[in-house]
């Protein structure tokens, strides 16, 4: 027998309500304390234990006028997501449906393909500084076996950042396949036999089948990836330390670096602001156009 | 070519096809196939050199030094590497912190970003908009900036030294998971919804016997990129653990390396024990990669 | 439709694994297995050398911050259990963390105000650690109770600083040492020098005469065997060669760069030609996790002398050696970068913090213990004690760090911002060392740097 709290309970909002208790409990503890935390120290200059100054907007304006390093590190990073987003994605959905096959052995292909997104960020890094060496890599060694010239990758400040970017792409592949493939999973056969039927071809079924059902999962890959890679910062750590001449200075990089090197935790704050800024722009653009392309049931 | 056109009852497609194309030759059909498949293994063989380079550095033991050209075949091989390991460190106590703390991470991310995921995809209710944004801003923040309020906050909720700071903020939602599972429940015809609310299911009921069960997939994937975040976590261990029974894996392999060198046999005979149980859970998890059967609920 | 799940039982279940999930996170804490040494009830065998326990005998719990490897954490642990064996009444509780991480770690300690006792001091934070009253001043118990002639000079002094100085050198003692770390060696590949025909590296060799010789003659391109790597990398080789030219990396006043004035110029031209001018060293590759000695390509190496007890030890594939650090015209001058421990400034048992910190870095337990690790003790007598020498380790490399120390050593200007202007300077002149500037004006770039750095400490906003 329905009593009025069950009644109350089973309401459209408060069961909504009741689902994002924990969520909203995270959120206010341990997300809304310490971003707001961070906004204010953003107004300060502070170096973790002398007390904080305040100085108002005096990071910011350092930020666009005083500190060249800082438009720089925006730069490599807003390169680095133009190139490595699209490109993976596309990769990595081409992947995902090779996976999908239902052959003999697939299960070890995939996990091939997920070794590198698992494996420890030191062991990839060393493999790639092999790779890239000038005198003793294999990649130079592979260019001069087609006669081409061979390419300073990591030690030159204009190669650089394509190599990192090379290393993450080649890294964040399985990462996406996983997810798009969790993905096809939900596209049903029926569309695609249906499909068959009128005589639709493999590129035809990929482009009126699968995108248009997988397009949900397909955005949340683009969001995450464009979230995710404004924010790199393990490759350009542990492979070239922001070098060579900061060419691989990402705004993650420089953050940590006036952070915890420098002890300039305000403006440290100040610059993870900006970032946020930029990279919640993106995200509200992305939601504002995926009407125009994602297929939702 | 047919033209596919998506009526509103998914299941069901109507086309306007009038003509059938001619199966294209075979042989060239074929040589696709087999482009296809050398470029894949190809591909897998780059993603497996990694893995291959941890392997035979650790059977390389006490000479496993860097060289170029790199040396891929050790001589001697030293099998003792991976027994050295537990012998310098308490490894197993590491292991099961980690999988004791990976576990409860896991499965408080898979419950409460089920539950999120799936008021977000399919109640209505007011502040909706404002508040999946908040969550996604969650992400968008680097931890850099984060980090020291955070642990002043565990500090002052006596949470420090123990599995805590790590596990309960798993518990309390988290973006990539909601998000991933709304969009999954999005993709999810929404009549089978209206069906199971005519028949006289509450909200909850259609979460837990609908949709649920459609989300193998989904929280498969969710459930190993938890695992794997969980077990590969070096820096939150790190801050919030000082008592070295507590230490988990991460922390482990981090000890390997001293400020100016690193001891490489042993380290990358404890990474590659490390990444055992997430593949053996990513291999577990492939069972959960079939097809949805999303549309037999409408088969009447 | 019979329901098997009621949406009460839902509910319920949600709120109850919930509640179990976080009950199971608190109350599932592993059980400590203390490892022994812990349980303050061992009676105390006070051995010979010992000091005797403090006169106030109630239980005092004391935080240990170190970081390590395996063997330095083994070496350590042991030094905890020997002192809590013979101080029954102090507790000391360990948190040895991995070097990666070891800086955030105590940073968040400090900001939320649980820094450890007494914890693991490195040189290049120290200064700002002083200036914002971190760490303990150890001016009043070090007078009293200790000897600080025992200890090579430049490792005290570089603890030392005046209130509101830049740099140390004088003062108050802020930390003890309890290594000598020197980042002037030359390695050299001794299969490569007999393979030429080329004598050894001697005593009297100077920069521009003999190691260039070696080097020309060693370095061959078609082979891709070089003479040396220049010493331009970020450990700083080129400072003891700017001192060794004369010159100075900042002015004495601690206010500005002075790598621009002719004597310093002097010494970073030589590293400059060294790969530009005579091509006998391997183009700068700043992205190298590997060391290229190790190739066995390389014949001559610059670097820090710990890579005797890591990374060199295992080297198979040919026979190498150290010598002692090239001359310039103004004689030999080796940087020496210690170690050591500082104790929290807010500790509550500053006493027994100190009597610890003794423990392991002034008496001789300690200091044997800590010198099996293999860098060079920070006490004279025990660096130049047979039992130092004749441990398992590199007792031709002993010796010669042992004589480094003697002579002239001097540290790299540790004090406030040291990372920042360290780092700004590196960057600019990478500029010469890969080609993009010639060295007068990456030189010039890095004084502006420096200045700039020194000029705004405290001041500045980033």
């Amino acid at each position: 027998m329905p009593t009025r709290l069950t009644e109350f309970l089973e309401s459209e909002p408060v069961a909504a309500y009741v689902l994002l208790l924990p969520t909203i409990v995270g959120l206010a503890f341990f997300t809304l304390g310490p971003v707001l935390a961070a906004l204010a120290i953003s107004f300060m200059r502070w170096d973790l234990t002398s007390p904080p100054e305040w100085v108002g907007l005096g990071n910011y304006h350092a930020m666009l006028s005083l500190d060249p390093l800082s438009r720089i590190s925006f730069v490599n990073t807003l390169y680095y997501v133009v190139v490595t987003v699209p490109v993976g994605i596309v990769l990595s959905l081409l992947l995902a449906v090779a996976m999908n096959q239902k052959i003999r052995g697939i299960v070890l292909y995939r996990t091939a393909y997920f070794l590198p997104v698992i494996s420890s960020t030191v062991a990839v890094s060393l493999l790639w500084e092999w790779l890239y060496h000038p005198e003793y890599g294999l990649l130079n060694y592979l260019l001069g076996l087609f006669t081409l010239p061979p390419s300073k990758w990591l030690s030159d400040p204009s190669t650089a950042m394509p190599a990192i970017m090379i290393v993450s792409i080649w890294r964040g592949l399985g990462f996406n396949m996983v997810i798009l493939l969790a993905g096809l999973q939900g596209v049903p056969q029926e569309l695609y036999d249906a499909a068959s039927i009128d005589g639709a071809g493999v590129r035809s079924r990929f482009l009126h089948v699968t995108l248009p059902m997988l397009s949900p999962i397909i955005f949340f890959v683009t969001v995450l990836s464009v979230i995710s890679s404004f924010q790199v910062f393990d490759q350009t750590y542990v492979m070239t330390k922001g070098g060579p001449l900061n060419a691989t200075t990402t705004v993650v990089f420089y953050i940590f670096r006036q952070a915890f090197e420098w002890f300039h935790m305000g403006y440290a704050s100040a610059l993870s602001y900006v970032l946020f800024a930029i990279i919640l722009a993106f995200t509200l653009l992305q939601f504002r156009i995926q009407r125009s392309w994602v297929y939702y049931e | 070519m047919g033209v596919l056109r998506m009526s509103s009852l998914p299941g069901t497609v109507t086309t306007t096809a009038r003509r059938r194309t001619r199966h294209p030759a075979r042989l060239p059909a074929v040589g696709k196939r087999l482009a296809a498949h050398l470029v894949l293994l190809t591909g897998s063989i780059t993603m497996v050199l990694p893995f291959a380079w941890m392997v035979s550095t650790a059977l390389k033991g006490d000479q496993a030094l860097m060289t170029y050209p790199p040396q891929w075949i050790p001589n001697p091989i030293a099998w003792h590497t991976f027994i050295e390991v537990f012998q310098v460190q308490p490894f197993s106590r590491y292991l099961g912190n980690s999988f004791f703390y990976a576990l409860l991470a896991t499965l408080g991310q898979l419950a409460t970003c089920s539950m999120a995921g799936y008021a977000f995809a399919r109640l209505r209710f007011p502040g909706r908009g404002t508040l999946f944004i908040m969550l996604l801003a969650s992400l968008m923040i680097p931890y850099q900036v984060t980090m020291i309020p955070v642990f002043v906050i565990m500090k002052y909720l006596g949470w420090v030294d123990t599995f805590k700071p790590l596990v309960v903020p798993n518990w309390v939602g988290g973006a990539f998971g909601t998000f991933l599972l709304r969009q999954f429940f999005l993709s999810i015809p929404s009549e089978l919804m209206d069906a199971a609310k005519i028949d006289g299911s509450d909200y909850y009921m259609i979460l837990a016997r609908i949709y649920l069960p459609l989300a193998g997939p989904a929280l498969a994937t969710l459930g190993v990129f938890t695992f794997m975040w969980a077990w590969n976590d070096l820096l939150g261990p790190l801050i919030y653990l000082n008592s070295p029974w507590n230490y988990t894996v991460s922390i482990g392999l981090a000890f390997f390396q001293s400020r100016r060198y690193t001891i490489w046999g042993q380290m990358m005979a404890a990474a590659l024990i490390s990444l055992v149980p997430i593949i053996v859970l990513f291999l577990l998890a492939q069972k959960y990669f079939v097809q949805g059967i999303a549309t037999t609920g409408l088969r009447r | 439709m019979a329901k098997t799940w009621t949406r009460r039982a839902l509910l319920r279940f949600a709120g109850v694994a919930g509640g179990a999930a976080v009950l199971a996170a608190c109350g599932a804490t592993p059980t400590p297995q203390a490892p022994s040494g812990q349980t303050p009830s061992v009676v105390a065998t006070a051995s010979p050398t010992q000091e005797p326990a403090p006169a106030s005998q109630q239980a005092v719990s004391l935080t240990f911050g170190a970081w390590g490897d395996n063997v330095q954490t083994d070496i350590l642990n042991s030094i905890v259990s020997a002192y809590e064996a013979s101080h029954p009444n102090v507790t000391i509780s360990k948190q040895f963390a991995p070097w990666d991480g070891y800086w955030q770690k105590l940073q968040a300690q400090i900001a939320s105000n649980t820094a450890p006792d007494m914890m693991m001091m490195s040189v290049a934070y120290i200064g700002d650690f002083v200036a914002k009253g971190v760490v303990l001043n150890l001016d009043p118990f070090a007078e009293a109770k200790l000897d600080l002639s025992r200890y090579i000079p430049v490792d005290v002094s570089t603890w030392r600083f005046e209130p509101k100085a830049k740099v140390g050198g004088k003062g108050s003692l802020y930390a003890l040492p309890y290594d000598a770390s020197i980042n002037s060696t030359l390695f050299y590949n001794k299969s490569l020098f007999d393979k030429a025909g080329i004598a050894y590296p001697s005593d009297s060799w100077t920069w521009e005469k003999d190691v260039l010789e070696a080097a020309k003659a060693l370095t061959d391109t078609t082979a891709g065997q070089w003479g040396m790597i220049a010493p331009y990398t970020a450990d700083g080789t080129w400072t003891s060669m700017v001192w060794e030219y004369g010159g100075e990396t900042i002015d004495p006043t601690y206010s500005k760069g002075t790598l621009s004035e002719p004597s310093a110029l002097a010494a970073l031209k030589v590293v400059y030609d060294y790969i530009y001018k005579h091509s006998v060293s391997a183009p700068p590759n700043p992205s190298e996790m590997v060391n290229p000695f190790t190739t066995g390509k390389v014949a001559m190496f610059f670097s820090n002398c710990d890579c005797l007890i890591g990374t060199f030890k295992d080297i198979k594939g040919f026979e190498w050696d150290i010598a002692r650090w090239p001359k310039g015209p103004k004689g030999r001058t080796v940087e020496l970068e210690p170690d050591g421990y500082s104790l929290s400034s807010s500790t509550k048992h500053p006493e027994q913090a100190f009597d610890l910190l003794k423990f392991t870095v002034y008496d001789d337990d300690g200091v044997l213990r800590q010198s099996k690790y293999g860098t060079f003790p920070a006490r004279k007598d025990v660096g130049q004690s047979e039992e130092y020498l004749k441990s398992p380790g590199f007792p031709a490399g002993k010796k010669l760090q042992l004589m480094d120390v003697a002579e002239d050593a001097r540290s790299n200007y540790f004090g406030r911002g040291w990372m920042e202007w360290v780092q700004k300077s590196d960057q600019a002149l990478q500029q010469a060392w890969l080609g993009k500037k010639s060295v007068e004006e990456a030189a010039k770039d890095a004084d502006d740097a420096i200045t700039k750095v020194l000029q705004g400490l405290g001041e500045s906003l980033f």
